[in-house]
């Protein structure tokens, strides 16, 4: 058995008073705003469709809004609490309820269209860009939050990080998208989730790993 | 050794204590969390001599995450989960270096390095390796340079500097995480 009674001595001698992080779901309140901030200030580049707040969907549109950024909260606070060692992912249940209720408004919005089936080229790019361009810029942001604690198990941080990217952008998508949408625009929506995903964990692995 | 080590009640306070910067109540909680440490890393790990580079890796981990404690949960899950992780990197590193290990030494003698730098180039890598142990405190870069640069063995770098052969594999593997940091940077 190795004596570490030296190495001890050093580390206890060289440690200065440290500044303690805050609970993940505070962290999350305080970051969540700046990453939108930044992720609605690189979509202005974009030509923004304004859905019709008075017609009769607009209820739906504004609960897709709601419930996306409810779960990009509660993901973007997972992932901070997974990244401090022993933390878990917060309000799984909620979060799972949450999700059964996006598809189910994702669904209603699809029966809205007039061909949910229907393809024609270019459909669903709109809001591909859209996504991209809003969560891009979030994805450094939400990464600078990360590395206040850094993560021993990286791999499942960034993926909720990812997963709360592609969240907080659907839901600054709502404010630009009609309430219907057809099959093929929501399969464009989950690709872009699953490339900010991808791109979150490439980008963030060695920015955050402890 | 153990008798004045505290009650694992008193680690959390204790730990609160050394994020505020009392040094002495951190050395108390870091004695006191060795034992436990090296427990949960031999739990994982059959050879001594990993399991204790996992001891070493978690005790500095622990020190640079010292502030993602939170005093008002116990200490020993948050521990457990650090000694977890480096625990599965030790094994990680083992399994790679294992992997990758030739073994034909005549065979290794014989083939020409293509890597090998030109006489120019050696002088440049020279001169780049003497400025970035000068940026190294004093006792790391001996240690550097007796076991590394001179391939003097451990024991008889201990010898040599009238240090224990774990402290001077402790003094080898920080400046090692220092160069490396160095050397991303």
């Amino acid at each position: 058995m190795r004596d570490f009674e030296t190495l001890i001595d050093e580390l206890s001698q060289g440690a200065g008073p440290v500044r303690r992080v805050l609970p993940a779901s505070w962290r999350a309140l305080g970051w969540a705003p700046v990453a939108l901030g930044v992720g609605y200030l690189a979509t202005r580049m974009l030509h923004r469709f304004t859905p019709d707040w008075d017609g009769p969907y607009a209820v739906l549109s504004a609960a897709n809004a709601a419930l996306s950024i409810g779960l990009g909260l509660t993901a973007f606070a997972s992932a901070l609490s997974i990244s401090v060692a022993g933390g878990r992912a917060l309000g799984r249940g909620w979060m799972v309820l949450g999700l059964i209720a996006w598809v189910a408004l994702a669904a209603a919005s699809m029966s809205l269209a007039p061909h949910p089936l229907g393809y024609a080229p270019g459909v669903g790019r709109y809001c591909y860009t859209f996504v991209l361009t809003a969560g891009l810029p979030m994805v450094g942001v939400i990464i600078l939050a990360l590395r206040r604690t850094r993560s021993l198990r990286p791999g499942p941080s960034l993926w909720a990080a990812g997963m709360a990217i592609a969240f907080l952008s659907f839901g600054l998508l709502a404010f630009c998208h009609p309430a219907q949408m057809s099959v093929a625009d929501f399969v464009m929506h989950l690709l872009a989730a699953l490339t900010l995903g991808a791109v979150t964990v490439a980008v963030g692995h060695r920015a955050v790993r402890a | 050794m153990t008798g004045d080590l505290p009650p694992e009640g008193e680690w959390p306070a204790l730990m609160r204590r050394a994020q505020d910067g009392d040094q002495v109540a951190y050395r108390m909680v870091l004695r006191a969390l060795l034992p436990a440490i090296r427990k949960m890393a031999r739990r994982r790990i059959a050879d001594e001599a990993l399991a204790e580079d996992a001891v070493q890796e978690t005790l500095m981990t622990l020190h640079r995450l010292r502030h993602t404690y939170d005093p008002a949960r116990p200490l020993r899950p948050w521990v457990a989960a650090i000694a977890h992780a480096r625990s599965i990197d030790a094994l990680r590193r083992n399994g790679r270096a294992r992997r990758f290990e030739i073994v034909d030494e005549e065979a290794m003698a014989a083939a020409p390095d293509l890597r090998a730098p030109e006489p120019g180039e050696a002088l440049g890598h020279e001169r780049e390796v003497a400025r970035l142990l000068d940026l190294l405190p004093q006792r790391q870069r001996m240690m550097v340079e007796m076991v590394k640069l001179r391939e003097m063995s451990l024991d008889d770098a201990a010898d040599a500097s009238r240090l224990s052969v774990p402290a001077v594999k402790s003094l080898l593997h920080r400046a090692l995480a220092r160069l490396r940091e160095y050397g991303n940077s």
